[in-house]
Parts: structure tokens; sequence; C-alpha cells
């Protein structure tokens, strides 16, 4: 769920900014790491992006009718580690904003905290939580893409409530009311997000486990299948 | 939809005019329609939607086809504004917002003056241009590199994308929402595979052709011109002081 151009007071599109450029930086300061260690990590590095950026472009089956796609992220931070999704995320963002009119660049900081930080890390969490207590490896896929989604559109919501307080129950009032509003498109493509991303997983995993422990040239964003 | 945007931005009448030029005009635009009343965002508004059809001649249904796009999460979450809801005593209230109406319409008139902003530089800056001036803003290397590989893969992608679309559609793999699931996780993976496959011949050609770590673009061949800048920025201070006076109006 983007927050489009313009949508947020200026004050709340430079705090997001501020909030998000730390985890940027240290995104770029791993990338720089990774790519000094491991070369060739660099054209895989752009490639994970570019997937990222047509994985959302992936029309899912909705209720609603309303267009309506996966974020990517989820599968993004499980591949390739939270802190890498920072930057990669945020230049999905950029170019879902330029080349698309989806988003836009004073809301990329508030979007890049809700899509490209809170998500893939939520995501990354989950999935490792769950692997290390033994629950079955379909499954932490499952809720760890899915409640990353959900985290997502939780995080946005919470953003836009922030930005425009209820008139008489404030933040609270209105946080209930965007959950509410966009919970009707966000609920069940998180769902589908899960699914999709558990069927690719298996599917990498029975056909192209090399594919899966090669990625370990990326640190913490190995999958130990 | 990919290409819609980035096809026409190439053969853009102003596709020629310094990066610089247009993000002045769109940008200082942009970062305007946070201060000014609502009299500034329709100039704004009606401005940039003139300049961008009757300057850049950028069509009509071009231009309102992606305008269109934000339209839907604008409206709804307009609408959110427009409801009250609070708690009392046991009771949820939803009611009509005091002065909902008013931020409402202050709320899409904001936005849609900014998206027309975006959209304009959008519509006339193909990416190639504007990418490499990032350098100039103090952006790591590294990360402009990631983007022009990004940018580069981003439509190879996509028609690979719309490829493994048509032949699942063809063998009746969208049938039900069951199947539909399953054959989109089925492209995704599909898709991995190939990307990684791709990066390594991307990698080997980049080797191959000498690459040191920095992707060198050829500048861009005219520079800048300052009037039109200027000009730009002085059309900001107008806007901004019609705004300015215009503000103690009760609609505003």
């Amino acid at each position: 769920m983007h927050i489009m151009e313009g949508y947020l007071p200026v004050a709340h599109a430079a705090g997001w900014w501020v909030v998000s450029l730390p985890f940027m930086a240290a995104g770029v300061r791993s990338l720089k790491r990774i790519i000094m260690d491991h070369p060739s990590a660099r054209a895989l590095l752009g490639t994970s992006s570019a997937f990222v950026f047509v994985l959302s472009a992936l029309k899912l089956p909705s209720v609603t009718g309303s267009s309506s796609h996966p974020t990517g992220t989820g599968l993004g931070a499980i591949l390739f580690g939270p802190s890498v999704m920072a930057v990669l995320g945020s230049i999905v963002l950029l170019f879902q904003a330029l080349l698309l009119a989806h988003g836009g660049l004073t809301t990329l900081g508030a979007n890049a905290f809700s899509m490209a930080i809170v998500g893939p890390w939520v995501a990354f969490g989950l999935f490792h939580g769950l692997r290390r207590c033994r629950v079955s490896f379909s499954f932490s896929a499952f809720l760890a893409t899915t409640l990353g989604n959900l985290a997502t559109y939780v995080c946005t919501s919470a953003q836009l409530a922030l930005a425009f307080p209820d008139a008489a129950s404030g933040f609270a009032g209105s946080f209930v009311k965007f959950l509410a509003v966009f919970a009707i498109t966000q609920i069940p493509i998180a769902l589908a997000e899960g699914i999709i991303t558990v069927i690719l997983l298996n599917t990498l995993r029975s056909y192209n486990p090399e594919e899966l422990r090669g990625l370990d040239v990326l640190p913490k964003g190995g999958l130990s299948t | 939809m990919i290409h819609l945007i980035d096809c026409y931005a190439y053969t853009s009448l102003w596709r020629h005019r310094h990066p610089a030029e247009k993000a002045a005009f769109a940008g200082g635009l942009l970062l305007l329609s946070f201060f000014t009343p609502l009299t500034g965002l329709f100039l704004i508004l009606l401005l940039v939607s003139l300049v961008a059809l009757l300057g850049a001649r950028i069509p009509a249904a071009l231009y309102s086809r992606v305008l269109a796009v934000p339209m839907a999460f604008i409206l709804i979450g307009a609408a959110s504004l427009l409801v009250s809801l609070s708690y009392h005593s046991g009771h949820l209230h939803i009611g009509l917002a005091e002065g909902g109406l008013k931020s409402a319409v202050q709320l899409v008139a904001r936005a849609l003056a900014a998206a027309s902003c975006l959209i304009f530089f959008s519509l006339t800056t193909p990416t190639a241009d504007w990418m490499p001036l990032l350098r100039k803003f103090h952006i790591p290397a590294v990360v402009v590199d990631l983007m022009l590989v990004t940018y580069r893969l981003l439509f190879v992608f996509a028609e690979r994308l719309s490829t493994l679309q048509q032949a699942q559609a063809a063998r009746l793999g969208n049938l039900t929402v069951r199947n539909r699931l399953r054959s989109t996780g089925l492209i995704g993976a599909n898709l991995f595979i190939r990307s990684l496959d791709r990066a390594r011949r991307i990698e080997l050609g980049m080797e191959a052709r000498c690459y040191t770590g920095e992707i060198t673009c050829l500048p861009f061949e005219r520079k800048a011109s300052i009037p039109i800048i200027c000009g730009s920025l002085l059309l900001c201070l107008v806007i901004a002081w019609i705004g300015f006076i215009t503000k103690r109006w009760p609609y505003a």
C-alpha cells in the first residue's frame, strides 16, 4: 500500500525521511561490504531489485477487483536479508513512483519505512524465529510473508492516522478508520502473498536448491535448506 | 503499464531540455504545494497541466490516464477524513467529522497538484537522463550503479513476465482461484531462477568489458538554461504570493 505523492503534510513527509535515512545508510554500508567481499554479487543485487519490482507488478486474484499486488519485500528479506532490502526496496519504490505513478518522492521516506524497513524486518525475524522453533519450512515462510505484508499495512495506516487524526477521537479513532478502510483489499492480498511465496520457495527448493544455497554470498540472507 | 510512461518519455517533445530545468519547474511547484492554500493548489494543478498539454504536447488521454492511477487511493483516504469515529460510554459513534469536508478537499487538491508535478517530470524526462545526475548529489556510486542495472532489467523481466503469463493463460492456468495462486507462485519461482542466470551473465559481460566498479555515462550534451530555471523559481514565488494574499478567502 503506497502513500501517494503530496498526501502527507510537510512535517510528516520530512519526518519519515529522517526516520528512514539511517536504515538506508546502514543498508548502503552493508551493500558496500558485500560488494567488496564478493564483487560478483553486484549484478545479483541489481537483478534482485528488478525481481522485487516485477513481483510487485504481479496481479493477484482479488476479491474487490481493485489492482492488488504483493509487496515482494517479505520474500526479498528472506532471500537477501533485511538490511540490504532497505536499499533495494527504496530503489523499487523510486521506480514505482516515477515509472508507474504509484507512490511519490516526498512520501518515499514514509513508504520506505513501512515497505522496505518494517515489512522486511518482520518477515525476516519471523521466518528465522519460527525456523529456530522447528516450525516447518512452508508454514514459517507463509506466516512470515503474510504477517510481513500485514505489518506494512498496519504501519501505513498508523502513518496516515498520525498525519490525519480524527476530529473527535484523535489518533486511535483515525487508526481504526484507516485500518478498516484498507482491510478489504489488504487482508486478502496478505494471505495470497503468503500462499504464493510458499509455492515459490518450495518450487525453488525442489528444483534449484543449489541456487538458494548460493545466496549465502549475502550475509545472513542465505536460506539453510 | 510499465512501458506507458517510459516509452513516452523518450519521444517527448521536451526530452532534450536539460533535466535540471524540468526538475526546477516541477520540483519547485511540488514543494510549494505543501505550503500553499487551496487557491495556490488549483493554480499549480492548472499551470502544470497546461504546460504539460500545451507546452510539452503530452496527449491529454495519456496525461489523464496516468493522473488517474493514484485517484483510488486519494479518494478512499479522503473519504475517511469525512467520517469521524468516537467511543463514548460503551457506544461507538459514527458521524460526519467537524471540518472534514474542508480538510478532505484540501487533501485531494494537494495530492492532485503534487501528482501532476511528478507526472509532468516523468513523462518528459527518461530515467536514463536523470539517473547519472544523481552522482552530483553525492548519492553513492554503488547505489547509482545498482539503479542503472535495476532499470535495465525491469523491462527484460517485465517482458519475460508477460510471456510466462501468456503461456499459463493459454494452458488454462488461471481457471480457478486455486490455480491462479499456484500459477503465480510458479511464475515467481521461474522468474527468480532465470534472473539469477541473467545476473551471472551480466556480471561476465561487464567483467569482459573492463568494468571497474563504476558505470560511466556520457554527460548531458546541453547546459541547463539559467533563465528557465530562474523563471521557474520566480513562478513559484508568484504562486506563493497569490496563495498568501488569498489565504483569508472563506473557502481557501
